[in-house]
């Protein structure tokens, strides 16, 4: 480039710079409301400061760190904040925090958002309105928001008190402040930090009541009606009672099976509106992840034979979307890449081959023993000792057939896969034991929800370690383990207003049976296209955002 | 004196982070179990009861191993490990303290733990750093 084009962009790129700053400071934006605190539901009585799900959002927090830098992964922060502008009907939009290393980056999405709305022809003084909303916290930009903290109460004004994990390393010190003095004109405060709970070097943290792994994090802490808080047993006794005040608080549910461990990759309280005459304190559901549940609608023999892949996805890239989903370097993609092959080779052109019986090859060669993902490990050992390009081209040929296989024949590769299934199996009972034990919990204090408690199963499939056989004979997850979901997980789901913001499953028969249980229970559904920004990297949506609530002080007793 | 001090600094870091690549596992008092990471392509396995060996076999790494967990805030690296041969298995022994082909390893640095999913009926064993 020659040195004067060189100093027209430097000058170009500087003028711009100023442009976005200008509009920052234009006194037209209208200044931040926060929400009234009237209609929402009454704050808890039985000492717990955390809120679920049917409590009504104060703020969201984003920040923008694709894990790849795709179309569909720089898109996402812009799509989640277009979202939940829309969802909440372009009016009484709660606050959006947006955690962005410099003021720049933030115009530049003020500036975006701004676009969005005149596209939508939404009128001026609402975009203003809108625009005021959106709040500036200046620190690093970081994926994972979800995790350095947790979103408390105080009882006596509703208002939020944003708590630090001591553990948690991945974030300057001072972000909680920095949020605080973002959030100051609605009153978010900070509160006590959550202290450690992790062992040092010594005794069994399983044994000894300590954390673990990923465990002390706020994706593995989630609010439950009747004031509960769900908990992995990853995070140790003491961490518990700091976060749930009265061990009788407590809903430990099993998690550390799962590579990350946390309770919002496999449960979720959300909302509903059946408006049916019952308890407004029973409109809620449990949404739970369900192996069987995903199995059941790939093997519909109509629905089924929809495609497994849907990349029909504006907010991606054709080849980029191809690509992310077949690189073998994820093993999840690995695995499906090897029954897409499969499922390939089983039509009638393709050359057969019987996974069943490869599987009986696989026992016999391997002393008997059940192996987790037997046929797709079987053809990933096939590769290791191969140069790249024999990799290359399996990675080639899956990108062109990803999304040129059915729900059914992916899921007859998946069910004789004996590895697959027992692990999947293993997860189906572990979540219907503690499903039990939320019901049962929850329950007992709203014992008149017990004619209205609904629940939904919603698909998702595992793969990783294979599970151990107890002296009973019976098959349990390994703790810790190493399982991970094949797709976005839709647990991982966002709560906008009254709409659940999916993270796309990339698989329309999933998103649409999700949609028919939303309509089912009088709410909406969205979907978030994730898979490059948070699912490679073990996370979604969930994971990568905040939603900070707030609730109604009870004046009564005073 | 700058460039030493960060140098001493660089170089201290580095290996605090790699060093550790001797473990050991115990199943009972008596049963040890030694993970040697050594040749990080090829980890190897001990099996030894009291003063007796039982088992000196070999893992291949798999290409799903992770450098590290990007979620934890620990470093964590997650091997992925399939059986490939085995020096010694005493044959005695071999229906009790049966392998699994295939093993997983969640290696913590720091205060973190470390575990070793190494046979097929047993819950994954916390495992130290060999002194």
């Amino acid at each position: 480039m020659p040195f004067c084009d060189k100093i027209f962009v430097m000058k170009k790129a500087q003028l711009t710079k100023l442009l976005l700053l200008l509009t920052l400071s234009t006194p037209a934006t209208h200044a931040l409301v926060c929400p009234p605190k009237d209609t929402a539901p009454l704050c808890p009585q039985n000492g717990i400061t955390l809120l679920d799900e049917t409590y009504p959002t104060q703020s969201f927090l984003i920040s923008n760190l694709p894990f790849i830098p795709s179309k569909e992964g720089r898109g996402m922060t812009q799509n989640f904040v277009n979202k939940i502008i829309k969802n909440y009907d372009y009016e009484n939009v709660p606050q959006i925090l947006m955690a962005l290393d410099t003021p720049e980056e933030f115009a530049a999405f003020k500036e975006a958002t701004k676009k969005d709305l005149i596209n939508k022809k939404v009128s001026a003084d609402k975009i203003e309105k809108i625009l005021g909303q959106l709040t500036h916290v200046p620190v690093p930009n970081y994926n994972w928001q979800q995790d350095w903290f947790e979103s408390f109460v105080d009882v006596k004004t509703g208002s939020p008190v944003i708590r630090s994990m001591e553990s948690y390393s991945r974030v300057p010190p001072n972000a909680g402040d920095k949020i605080e003095k973002a959030g100051s004109s609605c009153n978010i405060t900070t509160g006590e930090w959550l202290k450690d709970n992790y062992i040092n070097i010594g005794d069994d943290p399983r044994t000894a009541n300590r954390s673990f792994g990923s465990g002390e994090m706020g994706g593995n802490i989630e609010g439950a009606p009747g004031g509960f808080c769900m908990i992995g047993d990853n995070i140790g006794k003491k961490l518990a009672e700091q976060i749930c005040n009265d061990k009788k608080n407590v809903i430990q549910l099993q998690t550390s099976w799962l590579q990350v461990g946390h309770v919002d990759e496999l449960f979720k309280i959300i909302p509903t509106q059946f408006n049916d005459g019952r308890p407004k304190e029973c409109e809620f559901s449990l949404m739970s992840a369900s192996p069987k549940k995903a199995l059941d609608l790939m093997k519909n023999p109509t629905s089924g034979l929809t495609s497994f892949a849907d990349f029909n996805n504006p907010d991606a890239d054709p080849k980029e979307m191809r690509e992310s989903r077949s690189k073998s370097t994820n093993a999840g993609n690995f695995y499906l890449c090897n029954y897409i092959k499969d499922a390939m080779l089983k039509r009638p052109t393709g050359k057969k081959i019987n996974p069943a019986i490869r599987s009986v090859l696989l026992k016999i060669l391997f002393n008997n023993q059940a192996l987790a993902q037997d046929d797709a490990m079987e053809a990933y050992f096939r590769n290791i000792g191969k140069d790249d390009k024999e990799l290359m081209a399996f990675n080639n040929e899956c990108a062109q057939n990803f999304d040129k296989v059915s729900n059914f024949e992916v899921q007859a590769m998946m069910t004789a896969d004996e590895g697959f299934m027992s692990l999947n199996n293993a997860v189906d009972e572990s979540i219907k034991k503690d499903r039990e034990l939320i019901k049962s919990k929850i329950l007992s204090r709203l014992p008149q929800c017990k004619a209205w408690y609904n629940e939904l199963e919603v698909p998702n499939l595992f793969y990783g370690d294979f599970p151990v056989k107890n002296k009973d004979g019976k098959m349990e997850l390994a703790r810790p383990g190493i399982a991970n979901s094949f797709l976005p997980n839709p647990t991982n789901s966002v709560l906008m207003n009254k709409t659940v913001t999916f993270p796309d499953t990339g698989n329309k028969l999933f998103n649409s049976y999700l949609s028919e249980e939303m309509a089912k229970k009088k709410m909406k559904s969205d979907f978030i296209s994730t898979w490059d920004y948070a699912h490679l990297a073990q996370g979604n949506i969930h994971c990568a955002s905040h939603s900070i609530p707030h609730c109604r002080p009870n004046t009564k007793g005073k | 004196m700058k460039f030493l001090l960060v140098f001493l600094l660089f170089s201290h870091n580095k290996t605090m982070a790699k060093d550790i690549t001797e473990y050991e596992c115990r199943l009972a008092p008596d049963l040890k179990i030694e993970l040697s990471l050594i040749d990080p392509k090829l980890p190897s396995v001990s099996l030894q009861k009291k003063d007796a060996k039982i088992a000196r076999c070999f893992y291949q790494t798999l290409p799903s191993s992770k450098p590290s967990n990007m979620r934890n805030v620990s470093t964590e690296a997650s091997w992925n490990l399939q059986l490939s041969k085995c020096e010694t298995y005493n044959e005695k022994m071999k229906s009790e303290l049966s392998l699994s082909p295939m093993a997983s390893f969640k290696q913590a640095q720091g205060a973190s733990t470390s575990y070793f999913r190494l046979f097929t009926d047993q819950q994954p064993l916390l495992c130290k750093p060999r002194s």
